[in-house]
């Protein structure tokens, strides 16, 4: 009995020692992405590139902790989805920008770029995505669940 | 009323009270009974004693991890369906579940479906997925667990007494809509694949063979604005068009629907989780979630369908939940 409540106590701290690590985490991730211009090669050119997991600035479900300590991008842009639609349908941004779609409906969604650029996996209610646009074009995407939801990001 | 018959053939002489009755269980499924290549109604089981008939039951949409509403507990509602399915006099001789197992395709949402359906009678459980089974991995798990014995991606056809059963999947690689026209909306597709094996499938089999055809979206156009239909599903009834009897069975919009096309019945299941709005009638699909907590049983359900070895059609119904 006090060997589990220590080992709970002991569980306690290194989550709280975890977020504390998180919340570093992403502050470094924002002072690199902001300096740091090696990005990977255009989405549009890399056709094939279904791999393009690590330009996520998140995972599709963030832990509580990272999602309250990511701090907002230079330029946040955000897509909501609701009632089976994205809104805006079409949101214009410029090179660099972080896009975060985030899902208000209590049906799961996915974000699925047609070209398979990026992907967001299961996002279900309150669950966030976000993808950083590093080079010009038109990314146009959809629902995977259902595919008449579709929507389409301008990068200038 | 809780009950609603389809296909109840007049000249049986039942009356619909007497049918009423034999249907008391009113679960949340459907019993088919084939009847010489037409499904028959509960009005014929209690002829089922007689040689050469049998019955199954189709569940659909248990989406197993939804927990929102109007149904927080659909583990719960779904091991009801499996109750009523147990309590039926004459049992069935296989499950149907067309799809939408699970909400998000997890593996513990598949444990507890696997393990509700445990408990019932019939051991038999034969799968298509829905597209919640397969969208968070392009239906790798799905095809791990339920994959076994079948062709392709996950589809299948098997023989039952005479009935030829076909279980096909129009829920994968699903391509972007582009808003306008058939095949713009997001709809289903059986893909190429799929269709040439179809062809072979039935290639073989005398034109009296009864068909009964189950996927998850519907093979027939409900409604192109909400993706309720299957692109190519044209193509696949055009290799089944020589046959006297076709049934199709679907699930996927959570409410009984039903059309007849020369030798073709195609239905609609309810959910065993949550029911969805009526073509049209919200501005998107997805859960009604203004169900009163004592009305939710009412809107659920299951088919049972029965087959009889003579020239009476085969009969559907369809049971609410309570």
């Amino acid at each position: 009995m006090i060997n589990h409540l220590k080992r709970k106590l002991l569980l306690v701290t290194v989550t709280s020692l975890l977020s504390l690590f998180l919340a570093a985490c992403g502050q470094s991730r924002t002072d690199s992405s902001s300096s740091s211009e090696t990005s990977p090669p255009a989405p549009t050119v890399s056709r094939n590139s279904n791999t393009d997991m690590s330009k996520m600035e998140m995972p599709a479900k963030p832990s509580p902790a990272m999602g309250k300590n990511l701090p907002a991008t230079s330029n946040p842009e955000q897509v909501v989805v609701e009632n089976f639609s994205f809104q805006p349908g079409t949101l214009t941004v410029k090179v660099g920008t972080t896009v975060t779609w985030v899902n208000h409906d209590d049906e799961p969604h996915t974000v699925n770029e047609t070209n398979k650029t990026f992907k967001s996996g299961t996002l279900d209610t309150d669950a966030k995505f976000s993808y950083k646009f590093t080079s010009p074009g038109t990314y146009s995407y959809f629902c995977s669940l259902h595919p008449r939801m579709t929507g389409q990001i301008i990068v200038k | 009323m809780s009950d609603e018959i389809r296909n109840e053939k007049e000249s049986n002489g039942v009356e619909r009270r007497s049918f009423l009755k034999c249907m008391a269980w009113a679960g949340t499924g459907l019993v088919w009974a084939m009847n010489a290549g037409v499904l028959t109604s509960c009005s014929l089981l209690p002829g089922a004693k007689q040689k050469g008939v049998f019955s199954f039951v189709q569940i659909s949409d248990s989406h197993i991890g939804f927990n929102k509403e109007p149904n927080q507990d659909v583990t719960k509602t779904f091991q009801e369906a499996v109750n009523r399915i147990n309590a039926l006099e004459e049992q069935p001789a296989f499950l149907i579940h067309t799809g939408d197992i699970t909400q998000l395709s997890t593996p513990d949402q598949f444990d507890t479906a696997t393990q509700v359906l445990k408990s019932a009678k019939p051991s038999q459980v034969y799968y298509v997925p829905g597209e919640h089974d397969v969208f968070s991995d392009d239906g790798k798990i799905y095809l791990e667990r339920y994959g076994k014995g079948t062709q392709g991606q996950g589809w299948r056809s098997f023989d039952y007494q005479g009935v030829h059963f076909i279980g096909l999947i129009n829920v994968l690689n699903l391509k972007q809509g582009t808003g306008t026209g058939l095949g713009g909306s997001g709809f289903g597709q059986l893909g190429n694949d799929q269709l040439e094996w179809l062809e072979k499938d039935v290639k073989g089999l005398s034109s009296s063979t009864p068909i009964v055809v189950y996927a998850h979206i519907p093979l027939w156009t409900i409604y192109p604005e909400w993706g309720w239909g299957t692109e190519d599903s044209a193509q696949a009834l055009s290799y089944l068009k020589r046959f006297g009897s076709i049934t199709v069975l679907n699930g996927h919009i959570h409410q009984i629907l039903q059309k007849v096309e020369g030798n073709v019945t195609f239905h609609t299941a309810r959910s065993t989780a949550f029911p969805q709005p009526a073509p049209g009638t919200a501005p998107a699909p997805g859960p009604i979630k203004d169900v009163p907590a004592d009305k939710l049983r009412s809107v659920l359900g299951l088919r049972e369908v029965t087959y009889l070895s003579n020239n009476s059609p085969l009969a559907i119904v369809d049971s609410a939940l309570g």
